[in-house]
C-alpha cells in the first residue's frame, strides 16, 4: 500500500487557504464576558467583586447520594471497559440505573 | 505506541512516514497555509476533532502490514548503552540577598543591573504612561515590561509581612550548545529543548535547576522570557509564552503561576515565593511553637506562624501556559525546589529537639544535599536525528520511549554504602511510574517512605515497591546502602505498564519481570544505577571527599509529624473528571478559546461539579468558589470515565486523604496530605481542605498534562484573602495580550457558588 503524503496536498492547498488564524495572539479575549473588555484594572475589579452570587436553582454541595451515584456510574463505565477493553470514549453517556441501597 | 525494537524496517519507515505528515499537517497549520476547517473538508480530522485514523498519518490507524497500530518509531539511542553516563545532580542556585529601598521596593544587589521588585506590577506603572520606554517591553518596543498584570488585583499580597530577603533572576531560554542527553546523542538544537538557564539572558540548561527556600526566607525569583519572538520557531511543538507555577506551596494567587498570566519573549514576571506556612492567621499565630520554624543558617530556628503540620519539602515549578503546558513542561520548562523547616532540617547531626536529622549531610548548617538527592523522573522521545520529539496530536497521552533522570539517558549514581533520602518527582507528560530497587541478586531492596507531594507521613512506611505515582507527585523515600558491600550495583526499576495510548496503567510487572524489559516500552525496567563506592565528592562542599568509613549519624524517626484530625466539614463538594458532555472550550460564535488555544485542539475531557452539566477548560469561567476563609470541606473527586487514570492537582493547599470510597486505601495515602490524587480506573478519593491567608484565581486540573491542555482543568476563586484586599472578592480575569493584559469579568458556575 502506497504512503500517503498528505504534506505536500496540504501545501497545494494551503496556497490558497486563508490564514485565518495567523494572529491567534491577538485573540485572547474572554468569550463568556459579562461586561466590556477593559484596560482599567480598577474597573475591572470593581464589576468583578460586584457580581452577585448566582440563582440558586443548582446545588452547591454534593450530598452522599451524589456521590454514590457518581461512584456507581463511573463503575458502570469501568466495568463495560473491563469486558470490551475499549475506553468510553468522547461524548458517550450510558444509561444508567442509580441503585440508592448498592454500595459502591 | 512505539513499535517493538523487532519491527521490521518497513514498517518503521511506515510509522516515520505518519509522524512526518503529522508534524508537517502541524507547521502548515501554524504557518497559516491551512486551517482547521481544511482539516475537517479533507476528512483528516473526525468530526469530534480528532485526527482520523488514516494509514500515513495516525499512529493508531492500521497498518498496511496487518490488523496492529501503526505505532510510532522507536527513538534512536545513537549507541548509548543505559548506566554509561554519570547521572548529573541538579544544578543548585545561589541566591542575591535584597534589600528594601526608601519606596519599599526589594533591591537586587547593584551589580546584576535589575530593577527592584515592586508590590505593584510595572505594568502598573506602563499602563499609566505606555510612552515610557522604561516600562516597555525593551526587545519588541511593544507592551509592558512585567508581565504581571496591572493594579491591586496582582499586587504582591501581604508584600511588607512576607518581604522577600533573597532573590533568583532566571530565563526561559534556548538550551545552550552542545547540550544532550547522554554524550552519544547528538547535541539539542537550540529550539528543541527551552528550559531555565541563571541570569537575565541566559541560554537553557540541563539537568533542571535547584532552589533551596526556608521558611522565614521569603523569596523574589525573577522569570525572563528569553524564547524566539516568532511562534513558529519552536522546533514543533511548545510555545513562547510562559507563566510559572509554584507546585505547590503556599503563595498568593498572583504569584502561583495559574491565574492566566502568561507574558511574552522580552517581558519578565516576578514571583514572591512567600515562604508562607499554611494556617498561619489561625493556627500558632504567635509563632510560639518551634517545630513551625526555619534555620537561621547559624545552628539556630526562626520561628514562623502558622501549623507546622503542614510543613512542605519537596516541590517543583513548571511552566503552566494554559493549553501548552505539556508541550512546555515537556520542552524543558521546569525545575526543582525544597523547602527546608526546623524538622525537616536538611542536616543529620544538629540535635535540638526539633530537628528529624534525616539523611541529608553535616558540612552546612541546612539544606545538605550530599546525602539528600532529587531524582528527577521523565521520559522522553526523538525523532530520527535526536531532537527531542513531541506529538501534538495526541489527546490521551504522550509516552516517551526513552527513560531519563535528571534529564540524562539511564545513567548511574555512586552512593556510599550509608542512608540516603531520594525525593523522586515524576515529571513524566502522561506515565505513571511505580518504582522498586531491585538488589544485586535483584530481589527487591526494602526502604522507608517519608513523605508524599513534600508533606511528612506521621510514621515512616518500610516497603519494598512504591505505589503507581502520577505526573507531578513526589515521593520522599530512605534507603539504607549500608547492606551491600562496595562494589556492589542496585537498580532504580519501573514495574508499571502504560496503556499503549497513554490514558494511564494497565498492571504492575514483578521485579523480575520488569529487569527482562518490555521490548514494547523501553521505560519499563531499570532506568537508574547505584554503584556502592568507598568515597564520593562532596556536593555541598566542592573539594571534600566524604568516605564510607565515616559513621552514618543520620536517622529516620519513628515519628515525623503530628495528625491533622478529619473533622465534619462546614460543606462537601464533588468533582468529576471526565469525558461526558462535549467539550466546550470555544466560542461558540468566535472559535476562539480563553486563553488562545492552538487551532487544531479538540476537548475531550471535561469537569462536572456536584453532577451538573460538564465543561472544559476556560480561564473566564469560575468553577468552584470558597467563600470565606478557614472553612473546612470535605472533596471528592471522581473518575468519571472508564478505562482511564488521572491524576489530579490542587493548586496552592493540599488536602488530607480521607478515603477511597469502598476501595482500599494505601498507607501512603490514608490521613496523609497530598496535592496530586490519582483517581484510579473507575475510582474516587475523598479529602478534607481549607483555604486561608490568600486569596485570588487558582485551579485544579488532572496532571497527565496531555489532559490538561485538552482542557480538563477549572478554575477556583478564593475570597479568602486578608480582610480588605481585593482577593475577598471575584477577582476579574486578565486576558494577556502581547500589547498588555485586559480584563474581563468571570462567568460563576452556580453549582459552584455556596455563598447565600
Amino acid at each position: 500500500m502506497r504512503q500517503m503524503h498528505i504534506p505536500r496536498r496540504l501545501m497545494l492547498s494551503g496556497s490558497v487557504a486563508a490564514a485565518v488564524f495567523a494572529a491567534a495572539g491577538l485573540s485572547a479575549l474572554a468569550q463568556t464576558a459579562t461586561t466590556a473588555a477593559t484596560t482599567d484594572a480598577v474597573a475591572a475589579q470593581r464589576a468583578a467583586a460586584a457580581a452577585a452570587p448566582a440563582a440558586k436553582t443548582k446545588p452547591v454541595a454534593s450530598t452522599p447520594d451524589m456521590v454514590l451515584e457518581a461512584c456507581q456510574r463511573t463503575q458502570a463505565r469501568f466495568d463495560k471497559f473491563q469486558k470490551s477493553g475499549i475506553p468510553e470514549q468522547f461524548g458517550s453517556e450510558e444509561p444508567f440505573t442509580f441503585q440508592p441501597n448498592k454500595k459502591c | 505506541m512505539y513499535l517493538s525494537s523487532k519491527a521490521s524496517r518497513a514498517r518503521q519507515r511506515e510509522a516515520q512516514n505518519a509522524r512526518n505528515n503529522r508534524a508537517e499537517i502541524v507547521k502548515a497549520l501554524s504557518h497559516g497555509q491551512i486551517t482547521r476547517r481544511d482539516l475537517y473538508k479533507w476528512g483528516l480530522f473526525t468530526a469530534g476533532g480528532f485526527l482520523a485514523w488514516k494509514n500515513g498519518l495516525s499512529p493508531l490507524a492500521r497498518s498496511a502490514f496487518g490488523a496492529i497500530p501503526t505505532g510510532t518509531p522507536r527513538s534512536p539511542l545513537f549507541g548509548a548503552q543505559k548506566f554509561t553516563q554519570r547521572m548529573p545532580r541538579l544544578a543548585l542556585q545561589t541566591p542575591t540577598p535584597l534589600t528594601r529601598d526608601a519606596a519599599g521596593n526589594a533591591a537586587f544587589p547593584a551589580a546584576l543591573g535589575e530593577r527592584p521588585a515592586q508590590r505593584l506590577s510595572y505594568h502598573t506603572d506602563f499602563s499609566a504612561n505606555p510612552a515610557n520606554p522604561q516600562f516597555r517591553n525593551p526587545i519588541t518596543g511593544r507592551g509592558p515590561i512585567e508581565g504581571r498584570p496591572p493594579g491591586e488585583v496582582f499586587a504582591h499580597q501581604r508584600w511588607d509581612e512576607f518581604f522577600p530577603k533573597v532573590g533568583y533572576v532566571l530565563s526561559i531560554g534556548q538550551i545552550a550548545p552542545n547540550t544532550r542527553f547522554h554524550p552519544n546523542f547528538p547535541a539539542q538544537n537550540p529550539n528543541s529543548v527551552w528550559s531555565f538557564g541563571p541570569g537575565r539572558f541566559a541560554r537553557g540548561t540541563a539537568p533542571p535547576l535547584l532552589i533551596k527556600g526556608r521558611y522565614g526566607e521569603p523569596i523574589l525569583t525573577r522569570v525572563y522570557n528569553n524564547l524566539p519572538l516568532v511562534r513558529e520557531e519552536n522546533g514543533g511543538f511548545g510555545r513562547n509564552e510562559i507563566q510559572t507555577h509554584f507546585h505547590n506551596a503556599h503563595n498568593g494567587a498572583e504569584s502561583d503561576g495559574a491565574a492566566n498570566v502568561h507574558h511574552f519573549p522580552g517581558t519578565f514576571y516576578d514571583y514572591r515565593w512567600s515562604t508562607t506556612l499554611a494556617r498561619r492567621d489561625k493556627i500558632n499565630t504567635q509563632a510560639t511553637d518551634r517545630r513551625a520554624s526555619g534555620p537561621d543558617g547559624n545552628g539556630g530556628l526562626v520561628n514562623v506562624a502558622g501549623d507546622f503540620r503542614e510543613l512542605q519539602g519537596t516541590m517543583w515549578f513548571h511552566d503552566h501556559r494554559f493549553f501548552f503546558t505539556a508541550e512546555n513542561v515537556y520542552k524543558g520548562n521546569f525545575a526543582k525546589i525544597n523547602y527546608y523547616s526546623g524538622p525537616d532540617r536538611g542536616n543529620e547531626v544538629l540535635t535540638d529537639g526539633v530537628n528529624l536529622r534525616l539523611p541529608s549531610g553535616r558540612l552546612l548548617d541546612w539544606g545538605n544535599i550530599d546525602f539528600d538527592v532529587d531524582l528527577v523522573v521523565s521520559d522522553a522521545a526523538f525523532d530520527p536525528t535526536g531532537q527531542l520529539f513531541f506529538d501534538i496530536f495526541n489527546t490521551d497521552g504522550f509516552l516517551g520511549d526513552v527513560p531519563l533522570v535528571n534529564l540524562a539517558y539511564a545513567p548511574f549514581m555512586e552512593v556510599l554504602p550509608r542512608k540516603y533520602r531520594f525525593r523522586i518527582l515524576n515529571a513524566c507528560m502522561s506515565r505513571f511510574l511505580q518504582l522498586a530497587i531491585a538488589s544485586p541478586a535483584n530481589t527487591a531492596v526494602p526502604f522507608k517512605f517519608i513523605a508524599n507531594d513534600g508533606n511528612l507521613v506521621v510514621n515512616p512506611i518500610a516497603l519494598t515497591q512504591l505505589d503507581h505515582q502520577g505526573i507531578a507527585e513526589r515521593y520522599d523515600i530512605v534507603v539504607d546502602f549500608s547492606a551491600f558491600q562496595t562494589g556492589s550495583r542496585l537498580k532504580l526499576v519501573n514495574l508499571l505498564r502504560m496503556r499503549g495510548d497513554g490514558r494511564g496503567p494497565t498492571d504492575t510487572l514483578t521485579l523480575a519481570q520488569a529487569l527482562a524489559g518490555d521490548p514494547n516500552d523501553p521505560v519499563i525496567g531499570p532506568v537508574l544505577e547505584f554503584r556502592v563506592v568507598g568515597s564520593v565528592p562532596s556536593v555541598d562542599v566542592p573539594g571534600v571527599t566524604l568516605f564510607s568509613t565515616t559513621p552514618d549519624t543520620s536517622v529516620v524517626p519513628a515519628v515525623l509529624t503530628e495528625q491533622i484530625p478529619v473533622v465534619t466539614p462546614v460543606r462537601t463538594r464533588m468533582v468529576e473528571f471526565g469525558r461526558s458532555g462535549g467539550g466546550d472550550s470555544r466560542d461558540r460564535a468566535t472559535g476562539q478559546c480563553t486563553p488562545d488555544c492552538p487551532e487544531t485542539a479538540v476537548f475531550p475531557w471535561t469537569i462536572k461539579i456536584n453532577g451538573q452539566e460538564a465543561h472544559s477548560m476556560n480561564a473566564n469561567r469560575i468553577s468552584l468558589l470558597i467563600p470565606r476563609p478557614g472553612e473546612i470541606e470535605h472533596w471528592t473527586y471522581v473518575n468519571g470515565g472508564g478505562g482511564w487514570d488521572h491524576p489530579i492537582h490542587l493548586h496552592f493547599e493540599e488536602g488530607v486523604t480521607i478515603n477511597r470510597g469502598s476501595a482500599s486505601i494505601p498507607a501512603t495515602e490514608r490521613l496523609v496530605r497530598k496535592d496530586v490524587w490519582r483517581l484510579r480506573a473507575g475510582g474516587q478519593v475523598t479529602f478534607q481542605v481549607q483555604f486561608g491567608e490568600y486569596g485570588g484565581s487558582y485551579v485544579n486540573h488532572c496532571h497527565n498534562t496531555v489532559h490538561e491542555d485538552f482542557a480538563m482543568l477549572m478554575r477556583i476563586q478564593l475570597l479568602t484573602g486578608v480582610a480588605e484586599s481585593p482577593q475577598t472578592a471575584v477577582t476579574p480575569t486578565p486576558n494577556p495580550t502581547p500589547d498588555g493584559v485586559v480584563f474581563t469579568t468571570p462567568e460563576i458556575l452556580p453549582e459552584g457558588d455556596p455563598r447565600v
